[in-house]
């Protein structure tokens, strides 16, 4: 076998071209050890590569009514696109004008989120999808009824065809619409131009109101592309928020519901801060109708600090200079 | 050399056999063994990344969590597909393989629960360790100016100092400080309470305690985090691939060995089949040669044979012409011998008929008749005395009376002599005319009762019959009346009786008897002449009829040759029986009633 080895050696390196014919995929690009500009945000991405087809047939299925039993409700009833992805409202009306029992989180910029839902009950976008269609105040459907209506839509019909061998199917009209929602990016604010080198982007008030941000530590949270989103967070990480807030409900244990772990009581998603000045009643229980409300908030409960109410403003000066573009417009 | 069933069998086989080490070698999917094993790559190098940024953002050297987040997400989708495990792997190995994946699966779900919880505390450490030193020399500086809060400015100095220690180095020891401090300063607190700074110290004390419950917790949480088995996990699946790969590309290996060597083989049977063939052609193309040669001289044996054949065939022409000629005077010999035996038989009887009447004629009274006439004369003067007186002359005319009387019955024996004698003439003038229509086709047919032929042909030999005193009886039946050529069937008649005679001659019976009996039938007509004589013998009785046999001292052989011959050209027939010798023999003749011909030449 030994003698054999070299003839081995020489007919699989006759027979084996294919392994040099593949190509070796590129190496990922250099990682940088450490960074140095040091700053907790990231601007967005100005590309986003998503399948434009299904983009178009999820913005159809986004603000479609049919996905709720009544057909008086869609997507886009509570993630307004043209109010910042939300309703603006603290809780969210459903089918019957059936009030939720949570403030409706914006749609933009959702796809960096780590989980879906305040609670992050739901892993992806579409698994997130499920939720709003049965829950009984919000769509109050089924996936056959809503199915079996979009099969009596030629339109749909067609174009489910063209993208899915299988046509119409709840994974596909997960697919289409949590494509959609990753399409909905909102780069271009003035602070990503900021952090782009356009040092004029901001004003010195805005500027003042990002040192005084990170100094507070609120980037300790609030960090990443999108500025949160990323992590979880107990609310009330210095005080007890509930406490002082009184009525506590199911919904504020937060991710505890999920996990059912001890730990993670009052548990919450850190929401992303991108197009916040936009997305108004803020928090989980959309208990803070303004931006400077919610920082004195953040303030005392997460960081156990009494912010001064200048310092204050200037965040909030700061916070919305993350108003980001949706189409090439303003949000 | 033709293919037989044996050899195509043995060619599937080499065939199946080749392709099978041809698909064995090419079983390993190139793609698929790359995708998985860039996987693997992937994910190791993605936990080691990941292991990094937790250090990097446990050292405040990384500020967000985005690639925390990323690089978890990425890993756990990886580990995640199982489809992405090459197809070429056997199921056994593949569900061992998957197996681990969701083991590490799980490993990488404790670990991203860990991640999260770090993530949780290390904001609320990071934050806190951020606010503390900036809070506690934001008081130091209020208070610069007032004398007598540097007992507070130790204090709160203290409190920095073994936070920031405490956050370096940890301790139980840094813990016990940290609480010491924060006791004095709570101490401090309530003597110089409703103070204006002290939501501010309460603040700072808050942070240093939790800096005190979090930092452990991180701390915990870092080693948890770095200590998760994901890594083994990784590193077994590629132990285990690299197993599976390596087998495979070692069995392709030797499938690929195998494929040469029975390349190399079957090049060896091809040269061997060449080889084979190209001797098969010489040895064929010498056959072929030694063929041609032979077939050339078989060629030239045939024409020599050709032309002996038709020297041969020139000889046997000329022989032909020979025997012809011969077969011609033999056949003219044939007809003379048949004349001359014919006209021979007649002639014993125009030979009797004659020396009867020179018998008669030389004993004839007519000298008788002289003498009387010369007596006459001498009494020619007295011839009345002489009838008168002369005793002679008294008894002359009744002398003349009985001379006349005995003269007239020799006339009649005379003249009934000469008849038979023309008739035999007659005979023998038909015969020379019959053996003319031997040679002209078809003799004159007559139509008349045969039994009137029959006793010609008996009379024709009466007296050889009488001589030998044969008993001769006539059966003869009603027949009707048959148009045959008379001479014919006379000839064959006269022929059987001599024979007959011939055989009671020869035999040594008293009583020779010669039977002819005559009978016919609806269609032909039958003559029975039986002997009782010598008979034949059997071997006798085969080839009587031949040409040339015969028994008798002084034949030819011709006899009943002719009338067979004769028989059949009349359309009838000519048999023969014998019990043997001694026996008797008894030949029969058929004809045709209606007279025919035998259709022959």
């Amino acid at each position: 076998m030994k003698r054999l080895l070299p003839l081995i050696l020489l007919l699989t390196l006759g027979g084996m071209s294919p392994l040099w014919s593949a190509s070796v995929p590129a190496a990922e690009a250099s990682r940088e050890v450490v960074s140095t500009q040091r700053e907790p945000l990231k601007p967005i991405p100005l590309e986003v590569n998503v399948d434009a087809r299904k983009v178009a047939l999820g913005r159809m299925l986004f603000h479609e009514t049919k996905l709720s039993h009544d057909n008086s409700v869609s997507c886009a009833s509570c993630h307004d696109l043209h109010r910042g992805g939300v309703d603006q409202r603290k809780h969210s009306l459903g089918i019957h004008q059936a009030e939720g029992s949570i403030n409706a989180p914006t749609v933009f910029n959702s796809a960096g989120s780590i989980r879906q839902f305040w609670n992050g009950r739901a892993a992806t976008l579409e698994d997130q999808i499920d939720g709003p269609i049965v829950a009984t105040e919000e769509m109050g459907s089924t996936w056959e009824e809503v199915l079996a209506k979009l099969r009596g839509v030629p339109e749909y019909v067609a174009s489910f065809k063209r993208i899915y061998p299988d046509a119409i199917q709840a994974k596909n009209v997960r697919n289409a619409i949590a494509e959609f929602e990753r399409s909905l990016n909102t780069p271009n604010s003035r602070f990503d131009k900021f952090l782009r080198g356009d040092k004029s982007a901001l004003t010195a008030d805005e500027k003042e109101g990002y040192r005084k941000f990170k100094s507070y530590g609120c980037t300790s949270c609030h960090q990443g592309v999108n500025v949160g989103g990323n992590m979880f967070e107990t609310l009330g990480a210095m005080a007890d928020y509930f406490a002082d807030r009184g009525g506590a409900t199911k919904v504020d244990l937060g991710r505890f519901n999920v996990t059912g772990n001890e730990e993670d009581r009052y548990v919450f998603k850190v929401p992303s801060l991108r197009n916040v000045a936009r997305t108004a009643p803020y928090l989980h229980d959309g208990s803070a109708a303004t931006l400077e409300q919610a920082v004195t908030i953040m303030g005392r409960y997460q960081l156990g600090e009494c912010l001064p109410p200048a310092d204050v403003a200037q965040i909030v000066q700061f916070l919305k200079t993350l108003t980001g573009e949706y189409e090439g417009k303003q949000l | 050399m033709r293919l037989s069933k044996k050899h195509l069998l043995i060619g599937a086989l080499l065939l199946a056999v080749l392709i099978l080490s041809y698909l064995k070698t090419n079983h390993i999917v190139f793609p698929e063994h790359l995708r998985f094993d860039n996987s693997l790559d992937r994910l190791r190098e993605l936990d080691t990344s990941l292991n990094q940024d937790v250090l990097k953002v446990r050292f405040h050297l990384l500020e967000d969590y985005d690639e925390l987040l990323q690089e978890m997400s990425e890993m756990k989708q990886i580990a995640g597909d199982s489809t992405i495990i090459p197809s070429y792997i056997p199921e056994d190995r593949r569900r061992e393989i998957r197996r681990k994946m969701e083991a590490l699966s799980s490993l990488l779900a404790q670990k991203e629960e860990l991640l999260e919880r770090f993530k949780s505390q290390n904001a609320v450490l990071s934050n806190s360790l951020r606010y503390l030193p900036l809070a506690g020399t934001e008081l130091v500086n209020r208070n610069a100016a007032d004398e007598q809060r540097h007992d507070l400015d130790f204090l709160l100095n203290d409190l920095m100092r073994q936070v920031l220690v405490y956050s370096l180095l940890p301790s139980e020891d840094q813990t016990t400080g940290i609480h010491q401090a924060v006791v004095k300063l709570e101490e401090w607190r309530s003597q110089h309470g409703g103070d204006a700074q002290d939501a501010m110290i309460a603040s700072l004390v808050l942070h240093a305690n939790s800096v005190v419950v979090h930092k452990p917790r991180v701390e915990l949480l870092t080693r948890q985090l770095l200590s998760i088995q994901t890594h083994t996990g990784i590193e077994e699946i590629l132990d285990l691939y690299d197993d599976c790969f390596s087998g495979a590309l070692h069995a392709a290996d030797l499938y690929r060995v195998a494929l040469y060597v029975l390349c190399g083989l079957l090049t060896l049977g091809i040269g061997y089949t060449i080889y084979a063939l190209d001797a098969a052609n010489a040895h064929l193309e010498a056959r072929v040669a030694e063929r041609t040669g032979e077939l050339s001289h078989k060629n030239g044996e045939l024409k020599a044979e050709i032309a002996e054949r038709l020297r041969i065939g020139a000889e046997m022409e000329q022989i032909n012409k020979k025997l012809l000629d011969v077969s011609r005077r033999a056949g003219m010999a044939e007809v003379a011998t048949s004349v001359l035996h014919n006209v021979g038989n007649v002639l014993n009887s125009v030979n009797v008929s004659c020396s009867v009447i020179s018998e008669a004629v030389r004993k004839s009274r007519i000298r008788t008749v002289g003498r009387t006439a010369a007596l006459l004369q001498e009494h020619t003067g007295d011839l009345p005395e002489f009838f008168l007186h002369n005793p002679t002359g008294q008894k002359l005319p009744d002398f003349l009376c009985k001379l006349s009387e005995q003269l007239t019955k020799e006339q009649t024996s005379t003249l009934n002599e000469l008849q038979s004698l023309s008739r035999n003439i007659e005979h023998i003038r038909e015969i020379v005319a019959m053996q003319q229509s031997y040679a002209n086709v078809g003799g004159v047919q007559e139509t008349l009762p045969i039994r009137d032929l029959i006793e010609d042909a008996l009379q024709m030999n009466s007296a050889a019959l009488a001589r030998h005193s044969v008993e001769v009886i006539r059966e003869y039946g009603e027949t009707p009346l048959v148009s045959v050529d008379k001479h014919k069937v006379l000839q064959i008649l006269i022929n059987l009786v001599r024979n007959a005679k011939h055989a009671l001659t020869d035999g040594e019976r008293k009583e020779k008897r010669l039977t002819v009996r005559l009978a016919s039938d609806d269609s032909q007509i039958k003559v029975w002449v039986k002997d009782n004589g010598i008979g034949i013998s059997p071997e006798n009785l085969n080839r009587i009829f031949a040409h040339g046999f015969t028994t008798k001292k002084r034949g030819h052989g011709f006899g009943l040759h002719s009338g067979i011959l004769a028989a059949q050209e009349m359309g009838g027939s000519l048999t023969v029986h014998s019990d043997g010798l001694g026996f008797g023999a008894t030949f029969v003749l058929q004809l045709p009633l209606v007279a025919g011909r035998r259709n022959s030449s």
